[in-house]
């Protein structure tokens, strides 16, 4: 899967490109609104991912001007606004979805493979640590073969963890995950889900397999 | 100024000469018939007493007529002539028979006198003229004629009598009011004289007490415009209890300026507020990064600074998302995305989230009522609202306390409420809850307990508003609070239609 990446910040680009590479995504990054369009016309890409304040030629005037060349796969737009009517303006003039800075790289991963529907037989929808088993279609969770029945926000802080499986993930981008944006829960919302997610999978087992990293996060890991 | 004082003066003045004018008119008018009925009296007076000589004469037997030669034709006899003489101004008597004059006054002769001069000859001529027509005039009708000669105007009568033996004569009586009564003039002279002075003085008066008047405007005028230069908005004019129009224009003024007061101080303290909460997360990431860049920091304390600047970042952001959302809401801008969103998914979402820090609060939260119902709005924000009231209540309800939750349906309303026992709100505070920056301990603690920005409730109505609806609340000091927020429930059949049309947007969207 390839992507086209218009973004002027080189700290944003690079921290996109890497982020998708890492994903698997093959990753061209320019900086510019013109020479975007031309790469775009030049090289087959399966999604953009364009930046709205450009210099030069503006996001908005690259993206219209990428339609009306026939450009018909899916374009993702950063807008740091977040005003209503400028996202309708986008979304109008051709954007498929818009992701606001300052965003998570999740989320415009997220976003990024929605758009580009990456076919799900690619990721098997099975996520595995050690002898933790969880469905991401079903919804299903098994310990040592015996179902553990979770809650919505359960079920969501354990797939991010297991999906990541290894790497600590750090609080606030766990509570990010599981309850969007806009939410300042002023306590520490995800320590008492995890204390839940222990009860229910790791309390009967010897083998702990969610673990705490102090002032950091948490990790799953075998 | 002066434009509207001068406006003022030529009105009244114009408005003074008018009445005048109409004044001397109408008494003038009034005069004038007055001198003329008055003199008709006196003509018919003449007339009679001529008519009376005639009769009288008549029966005491004595010719009245005597008939000289051919040319002159008949004329009166001397005697009765002469009585006729003493009656004054003009008489002709005519006998009918043959339309001659048998007697005509002195004044009567004189009027038919053509003086040498050919300019004074026309105009004898003319008066000469006007008269013989009052006389065949006077003769149709029944009434006083009025002749204007040069000389003043003349007032005709005839008079008859009904004897018949009085014989076909008649009697033509004058009287010159200009001898008789000059008034109407008189009265018009004067005017003429005096109502000049009268209105200059008038419109002098005028022009000062409508300078006395406008002057207040200006001097109003000006204060306001010291006041407004932007340092001086806590000075208030000057109000004279004279309880007029100024006194109100001045109380009505300076109440503005009193609530410009207020909103331009409201706006500092948000600057200054907005600024503060800013510098806060930033000084945390700054110290947090230096941390980590030194070098004897080790791997994990790294993480733990990086992510601790990572979560004021977060915090930052939803400050700056905040403010923005503000602002729009200052614009009057109620722009939101509408998507068909069912509310009972929504709520079950939230109170798992209110569950788990009930829990940790040592809180006892519940969900007693949930309806099925589908709103028209977006769904973000309304999470955003809900768990915004959710947390307040969690956040202000100490240990044990409870937290109910219900989602009802009333009419075409939906009402999710939030009831807490927690310290609650004082009634003298509550009007100003939805107000930026106020925070019900309006004390800004650090501690992670009670952090917050104090925005969340001036955005929750927003988000209320904004779909059509309201936020209101009931409380009571130390006893709890209520909040509720009502919105139009989306109707079912539209629900269908609607369903395929939720856009791409939130069918992206992370999280749940």
């Amino acid at each position: 899967m390839k992507v086209l990446v218009i973004e002027d910040d080189p700290t944003v680009g690079a921290f996109i490109k890497r982020g998708l590479e890492e994903q698997r995504w093959g990753v061209h990054l320019v900086a510019d609104g013109e020479e975007g369009e031309q790469v775009a016309a030049s090289e087959k890409f399966d999604v953009i991912i364009l930046d709205m304040r450009l210099p030069g030629k503006s996001g908005l005037d690259v993206l219209q001007s990428l339609r009306s060349r026939g450009f018909e796969k899916p374009v993702l737009v950063l807008t740091a606004q977040d005003a209503v009517d400028s996202k309708v303006r986008t979304l109008r003039a051709g954007a498929d979805d818009y992701v606001t800075k300052p965003f998570a790289f999740e989320e415009l991963l997220a976003r990024v493979e929605a758009l580009a529907r990456r076919p799900r037989a690619m990721q098997s929808p099975m996520l595995r640590v050690g002898d933790l088993e969880l469905n991401r279609d079903t919804r299903e969770v098994h310990r040592a073969g015996e179902a553990v029945e979770l809650t919505p926000k359960e079920f969501a802080v354990l797939e991010y963890l297991i999906r990541h499986a290894g790497r600590v993930m750090s609080r606030t981008l766990i509570t990010e995950y599981a309850w969007g944006y806009h939410f300042d829960p002023g306590t520490n919302i995800v320590d008492v889900v995890i204390n839940h997610l222990r009860k229910k999978i790791d309390l009967k087992h010897d083998k702990k397999l969610i673990t705490t990293v102090r002032g950091v996060g948490y990790v799953v890991k075998a | 100024m002066s434009s509207m004082r001068a406006r003022l003066t030529i009105r009244y003045a114009a408005l003074m000469l008018t009445l005048m004018g109409a004044y001397a008119g109408a008494v003038y008018a009034a005069r004038r018939a007055g001198v003329q009925r008055e003199a008709a009296q006196l003509a018919v007076t003449h007339g009679d007493l001529a008519v009376a000589v005639l009769r009288a004469t008549q029966r005491a037997g004595s010719a009245q007529i005597i008939v000289s030669d051919s040319l002159v034709g008949s004329v009166l006899n001397q005697e009765v002539a002469r009585l006729l003489m003493e009656i004054p101004g003009y008489v002709i008597v005519f006998d009918d028979e043959t339309g001659r004059r048998l007697y005509t006054s002195r004044a009567v002769i004189d009027l038919n006198f053509l003086p040498p001069s050919l300019a004074q000859r026309e105009l004898a001529q003319r008066d000469i003229d006007r008269f013989e027509n009052a006389l065949t005039q006077v003769e149709r009708s029944r009434n006083a004629v009025r002749v204007p000669l040069r000389n003043g105007d003349l007032i005709l009568v005839e008079r008859r009598s009904s004897d018949p033996i009085f014989g076909r004569r008649r009697v033509i009586a004058g009287v010159n009011l200009r001898d008789f009564d000059n008034s109407p003039r008189e009265v018009l002279g004067s005017a003429l004289i005096v109502f000049p002075f009268v209105l200059v003085v008038a419109a002098g008066g005028g022009f000062l007490i409508a300078g006395r008047a406008v002057r207040p405007i200006d001097r109003i005028t000006s204060e306001v415009e010291a006041i407004t230069d932007g340092r001086s908005l806590h000075r208030r004019l000057a109000v004279e209890s004279t309880g007029d129009e100024m006194t109100r224009l001045t109380t009505t003024l300076n109440a503005m300026i009193g609530r410009l007061e207020t909103s331009f101080g409201a706006l500092r303290r948000f600057t200054a507020d907005a600024s503060h909460e800013l510098k806060t997360p930033l000084a945390v990431i700054r110290a947090d990064v230096e941390r980590a860049m030194q070098a004897q920091t080790q791997t994990t304390e790294q993480l733990v600074a990086l992510e601790e600047a990572l979560q004021q970042t977060t915090r930052m952001a939803d400050l700056v998302d905040s403010l923005l959302t503000l602002a729009r809401a200052d614009e009057g801008r109620f722009d939101l995305h509408r998507e068909v969103v069912p509310m009972e998914p929504l709520v079950r979402e939230v109170m798992e989230t209110a569950t788990i820090l009930g829990e940790e609060s040592g809180l006892d939260v519940s969900l007693p009522v949930l309806e099925e119902l589908v709103v028209l709005g977006d769904r973000t924000r309304l999470r955003q609202l809900f768990l915004n009231l959710v947390t307040n209540a969690i956040k202000y309800t100490p240990r044990g306390g409870k937290v109910e939750l219900n989602l009802v349906l009333h009419g075409a309303q939906a009402h999710f409420s939030v009831k807490d026992t927690g310290i609650g709100i004082a009634a003298a505070d509550l009007p100003y809850i939805f107000e930026r920056f106020w925070r019900a301990d309006r004390v800004r603690t650090r501690s992670a307990e009670r952090s917050g920005f104090g925005l969340g409730l001036a955005i929750s109505h927003w988000i209320a508003q904004a779909h059509g609806g309201q936020l209101t609340v009931q409380s009571r000091l130390n006893r709890g609070s209520t909040f509720t927020v009502i919105l139009p429930v989306h109707s079912a059949d539209a629900a269908g239609a609607d369903g395929a049309g939720a856009d791409d947007t939130s069918a992206a969207r992370v999280g749940s």
